[in-house]
């Protein structure tokens, strides 16, 4: 198994008799891209800002690179951590550069990689305007500049995409991906936009109430959220026969009267092989779960 | 820290507000410095004879309770400023102590009351010295009076950087501050005029001890003649103890949006 860059054991946190993260346990990898998914006040943000050292957790514990919370090493492991939890940490009074000399200064560093930054998040023009200026998708992007400025091992991304335009959305989801790709920088990701997380993510999270319901590969994902066709019949008998000559491996038998196929075949195609073996279709219907689909059914419907 | 202290210097330094206290703070020592000429010069027109002002009177008189209140809005500016952008959740996140983030601040805050407090001293010695001379000033309590009153521009400093810190909000912190200091110098003024109409050896000990005790009972005290410098000095560091002690204890149970 890879390095585990952040592990979570029982994690809990309580706002009086209120749990806003509930024995969270949750593990990503170096190299993850781990999409967490959860409604408003689920407890991502919570989650984030116990792990970045914000809040204090109630119980339960975690570890950063291996290093265990309680351990005064955490703030070392932190320096290998950038992040933006919900509006980016920015000084409105100053330039975009300014905000991020400040940000090297405060690791450390020199200013070397401030232009370079700049120019990945397309900001390299905004001169001597102040932040206070800028519109919020400019600040945004700000904001992912600033966390990438120290070179992080680790990126917490808390809704990252908020405020940008379709193009902003592109341009931040590929230089995520090269980031993870090249440097092999693991990245936790909230957003809203679930579309937007699958096509990044390589596992996901699912959190509901304070509580991590599942944790699941993209590639499991892909295998539960995949297309498939809904047969009903007059009778299940001899079925399989009809899809042996189809060439079609995969499928379920749902009910005496209907099936699951996950394959690409045209419906005549289903027609002709099922009346063959004596079957006869009554209705075909397309079953395409993707994960906004995939997360409604697991924490049980729109209903809170 | 360096790099904390790095940070938030060049963030003090690029921010207008510390130039606009420091040229209120410079105004009001030029108005005081007109205000004793024009006294002095009234006095003399109208009773025959100068008061006899010396430097001595205007420094005494430099303790106005303005380093107070320009420390209360000095260290929220400053700190509560850092919250509002985000920026002590920034440091945070990548690891920078909170002890350290709380002792960048307080040195950064306790040099900006500092040099407040330097701007209307300088007033005091070059002003005062071109116009009222050095004739009869004694360089002890001069340098004394003046050790004193930079113990307690520290101590104010230290007091209010640490409420700021766990206020985290500009408009608490400044509330707070300011009725604070009022509500101090309220009791204070009681307390003394308590004590000329009560008739108690013990009474007026507790008066003075109290008014020794915090730096705005310090500021009225050192203003009004108190001639124990080192007392003040020492209480005064004693704050600026106190505060670099308690508030990381707090400030690490703090959790921040």
């Amino acid at each position: 198994m890879s390095e585990v860059v952040l592990g979570t054991r029982a994690l809990s946190k309580y706002y009086g008799l209120t749990a806003a993260v509930d024995g969270v346990s949750m593990t990503i990898g170096r190299g993850d891209i781990y999409g967490f998914v959860g409604r408003n006040g689920a407890g991502k943000t919570t989650l984030m800002r116990i792990v970045t050292g914000l809040v204090s957790k109630s119980g339960g514990e975690y570890e950063l690179f291996g290093c265990p919370d309680t351990d005064a090493a955490i703030l070392s492991a932190r320096r290998r951590v950038g992040a933006i939890i919900e509006t980016p940490a920015l000084y409105p009074a100053f330039t975009a550069e300014q905000n991020l000399k400040m940000q090297c200064m405060t690791a450390g560093r020199g200013f070397s990689a401030v232009a370079d930054v700049l120019r990945a998040v397309g900001l390299s023009g905004t001169g001597s305007m102040k932040v206070k200026n800028f519109s919020l998708g400019m600040r945004q992007r700000l904001g992912i500049a600033a966390a990438l400025i120290t070179e992080p091992e680790f990126l917490i991304l808390d809704e990252p995409v908020n405020g940008l335009d379709p193009e902003g959305i592109v341009e931040v989801r590929e230089l995520l991906l090269r980031l993870n790709r090249e440097r092999g920088v693991t990245v936790l990701i909230s957003s809203h936009i679930l579309g937007e997380l699958s096509k990044l993510a390589t596992k996901f999270g699912f959190i509901e109430r304070g509580k991590l319901l599942k944790e699941i590969s993209a590639q499991d994902l892909e295998k539960e959220c995949r297309r498939s066709v809904v047969l009903q019949m007059n009778g299940i008998a001899r079925f399989a026969e009809a899809m042996q000559k189809l060439g079609v491996s995969e499928y379920r038998v749902l009910s005496q009267t209907s099936a699951e196929v996950f394959a690409e075949r045209s419906i005549s195609a289903f027609a002709a092989a099922l009346s063959e073996v004596g079957l006869e279709i009554f209705r075909v219907s397309e079953n395409e779960a993707d994960l906004e689909k995939y997360f409604m059914q697991l924490i049980g419907g729109e209903e809170r | 820290m360096k790099a904390l202290l790095r940070a938030d210097l060049y963030r003090l330094l690029h921010s207008k507000f510390f130039y606009i206290l420091a040229a209120v703070a410079l105004a009001l020592a030029l108005v005081t410095f007109g205000l004793l000429v024009l006294i002095q010069t009234l006095a003399s027109e109208m009773a025959g004879e100068a008061l006899g002002l010396s430097v001595s009177a205007f420094q005494r008189l430099s303790f106005d309770g303005t380093v107070g209140y320009f420390s209360v809005i000095a260290s929220a500016v400053f700190i509560c400023g850092d919250y509002a952008g985000g920026g002590i959740r920034g440091k945070i996140v990548i690891g920078c102590g909170r002890r350290e983030i709380f002792y960048s601040k307080l040195i950064l805050s306790a040099a900006m009351s500092a040099v407040l407090y330097l701007i209307g001293q300088a007033a005091v010695f070059v002003l005062g010295g071109i116009y009222f001379g050095w004739e009869g000033v004694s360089a002890y309590d001069t340098v004394s009076l003046f050790i004193a009153g930079l113990s307690m521009s520290l101590a104010f400093a230290a007091v209010f950087s640490g409420l700021a810190l766990i206020l985290q909000k500009l408009s608490s912190a400044l509330v707070f501050g300011i009725v604070a200091m009022f509500a101090l110098s309220l009791v204070l003024s009681l307390l003394s005029a308590a004590g000329s109409a009560v008739d108690s050896r013990a009474f007026t000990v507790f008066c003075d001890v109290f008014a020794r005790l915090t730096p705005v009972g310090q500021n009225t005290a050192l203003a009004a003649g108190a001639d124990d410098y080192w007392v003040h000095t020492a209480v005064s560091l004693a704050w600026v103890a106190a505060s670099a002690l308690l508030t990381p204890l707090r400030f690490k149970k703090l959790d921040l949006k």
